[in-house]
């Protein structure tokens, strides 16, 4: 197990054990057993049908394009597709979900055991497996505090397809946790089953954590209910593995129960304990029949997936030379791999190489500082390819490029306009070279004969001085040939 | 098998059954019969018979599927014509604390 993380307490180390229950919302219009439609509405039970309300007599119909989104994912995370998969009900009473069961998939999944390879800091990579994926229903939405006395119920989100993606617990850091979530997430945006949007609750985890000391066997666990950012399922381990290794050094016991992490405070509480835990008496869904899918079926959606982060970064480095962190940059934003899949189609030399750092150097920082998504730049992937070529043809130095892109950005005017209104063109007619070369050489009569007399470091004096001249347009390759020559 | 009166109350609760307590033993009795029948049941040897969870399945082997396309002919008013209380197009129940 790659970059070790080891919780320091006063009885020494312990070993932080960590697995993941993610809830990913399917990407599809309809829901998974109803016609509604998933999308956000703006009033309370807008998109519920009478099946979603379980009003007596309606029965269930699979939607097709879920059971496709699920494979789909699960194809993405290298992982056993199961041709034999049953829904059943997971029973439990809670007013948000009318039918006092939800359907879910607990004795046959649609899919099975697989792995996502998890990208860490140190430039190592840990191997997450993965236990199942399944398909089930959301609930519906309880506002507690919009009247005095009532709890208000919105059924809209009630029967929208959810995947649970459940991991083994492989992963030993909040960093790990953390980088898991974030590769799948991207997984999920890849393969469009998935929008990924956490803060609209579309992706979220429940995260079980135990501690033990080196080499011992698993400790109780505790799960963490409904996580819902990044950031927040990094600090949840952290606390909760702090909590509970205090707790064992004052001679407690670890319970196994349901917690909540409350960002605000900083630390997790006790939502419900073992003995509270609820009995699901799950069995299979009278209501369907099996889910039986074939070879073909499976093969048919294999053969169409996209190109899948891993691929697309290895294939950045193996085409453009570029170094795994830009190739990474790159990668974890669909919007900015085709941004910088155009502008290098368009550059004569399909320079990607140069194109991937302006767009992650001086792009990002223009974006970063104007609070603009990539969608939104006011330059063009053409005008960015144009500036390159305009520097591969030297026709500007890439000092005076910085400048260009300045300009291009205020504007959004394409760089050859640019730099033929405001004369920027590079000076490459060597005779004007000379001649203010000679000049300055001239001019600085005293530290020629110190640097022919060996002061070396001043050649590069001499060189600034001439760009000076120029105002910068010189091609500096040149001017330090000219000047070689006659210094000689 | 007999049903013992705790796992009499621990279904009650789960069903969120109210119970009177006369009736515990009663259900406690009715029920341990019905057990005994489903034991006797389980002296037949399945071994190799498919687990059946609907009779549709000797005839349709999987479960049919629809288009993703929103389908919906119901309003909201349909939506909550059966619910005993009712705001701003809500249900409302009693107050879940949380």
């Amino acid at each position: 197990m790659s970059s070790s993380y080891w919780l320091k307490t006063a009885s020494g180390f312990w070993e932080v054990v960590v697995g993941l229950e993610v809830h990913a919302q399917v990407s599809s219009h309809s829901k998974l057993f109803s016609g509604a439609s998933t999308a956000f509405a703006g009033s309370p039970n807008a998109t519920v049908t009478l099946v979603d309300a379980a009003f007596p007599g309606m029965l269930p119909v699979l939607n097709e394009h879920c059971v496709e989104q699920a494979v789909k994912t699960g194809l993405g995370i290298n992982a056993q597709i199961n041709l034999f998969s049953m829904f059943d009900r997971k029973n439990y009473f809670y007013p948000d979900l009318p039918t006092g069961y939800q359907i879910s998939q607990f004795y046959h999944p649609v899919v099975g055991e697989g792995h996502l390879d998890v990208d860490l800091k140190d430039g190592s990579s840990l191997r997450v497996n993965i236990e199942r994926l399944h398909l089930e229903q959301d609930a519906g939405k309880s506002v507690h505090d919009l009247h005095p006395t009532k709890t208000c119920i919105d059924l809209n989100r009630c029967g929208i397809a959810l995947m649970e993606i459940v991991t083994k617990p492989d992963m030993r850091t909040p960093e790990h946790a953390m980088n898991f979530v974030k590769k799948l997430r991207l997984l999920l945006r890849y393969l469009g089953t998935n929008d990924g949007n956490m803060d609209e609750g579309s992706l979220r985890a429940d995260v079980n954590i135990s501690i033990r000391k080196p080499g011992e066997r698993l400790g109780n666990r505790a799960e963490i209910k409904n996580v819902n950012s990044i950031r927040f399922i990094g600090q949840a381990i952290e606390v909760e593995a702090h909590r509970q290794a205090l707790l064992l050094e004052a001679g407690g016991e670890v319970v196994q129960e349901t917690r909540l992490y409350d960002a605000a405070k900083g630390e997790t509480r006790s939502l419900r304990s073992k003995e509270d835990a609820p009995d699901y008496r799950y069995f299979p869904d009278p209501d369907l029949l099996p889910v039986v899918l074939t070879e073909d079926y499976v093969n048919k959606i294999r053969n169409s997936l996209p190109e899948l982060p891993d691929a697309k970064k290895q294939r950045f480095m193996d085409t453009y030379g570029l170094p795994a962190y830009d190739a990474t940059v790159l990668v974890d934003d669909l919007d900015v791999s085709a941004y910088f899949e155009e502008a290098t189609a368009l550059t004569k030399n399909k320079s990607g190489r140069l194109i991937s750092n302006y767009l992650t150097g001086d792009l990002f920082a223009l974006l970063n500082k104007n609070g603009k998504t990539i969608l939104e730049s006011p330059v063009s992937p053409a005008h960015l390819a144009e500036l390159v070529d305009l520097i591969e043809e030297e026709v500007i130095s890439g000092r005076i490029a910085k400048d260009v892109f300045v300009d291009m950005w205020d504007h959004s005017k394409s760089p050859k306009a640019i730099v033929d209104s405001k004369g920027l063109r590079q000076i490459t007619n060597s005779k004007e070279l000379e001649e203010m070369a000679e000049h300055v050489l001239a001019n600085n009569a005293q530290m020629v004969e110190d640097y022919k007399s060996g002061k070396e470091q001043l050649f590069g004096f001499f060189v600034g001085q001439v760009m000076k001249l120029t105002g910068g347009k010189a091609n500096p390759a040149l001017i330090n040939e000219i000047l070689r020559k006659k210094l000689k | 098998m007999i049903v013992t009166r705790h796992e009499i109350i621990r279904a009650e609760k789960l069903a969120r059954l109210n119970l009177p307590e006369s009736k515990v033993e009663e259900f406690s009795t009715r029920l341990s019969k019905v057990f005994s029948w489903i034991d006797q049941l389980k002296e037949v040897d399945v071994t190799g018979v498919r687990p059946l969870v609907n009779p549709l399945m000797d005839f349709v082997d999987r479960t049919p599927m629809r288009k993703d396309v929103v389908h919906q002919t119901n309003t909201v008013s349909d939506v909550l014509s059966n619910a005993p209380d009712k705001d701003h197009d809500f249900f409302l129940v009693p107050k879940v604390v949380e």
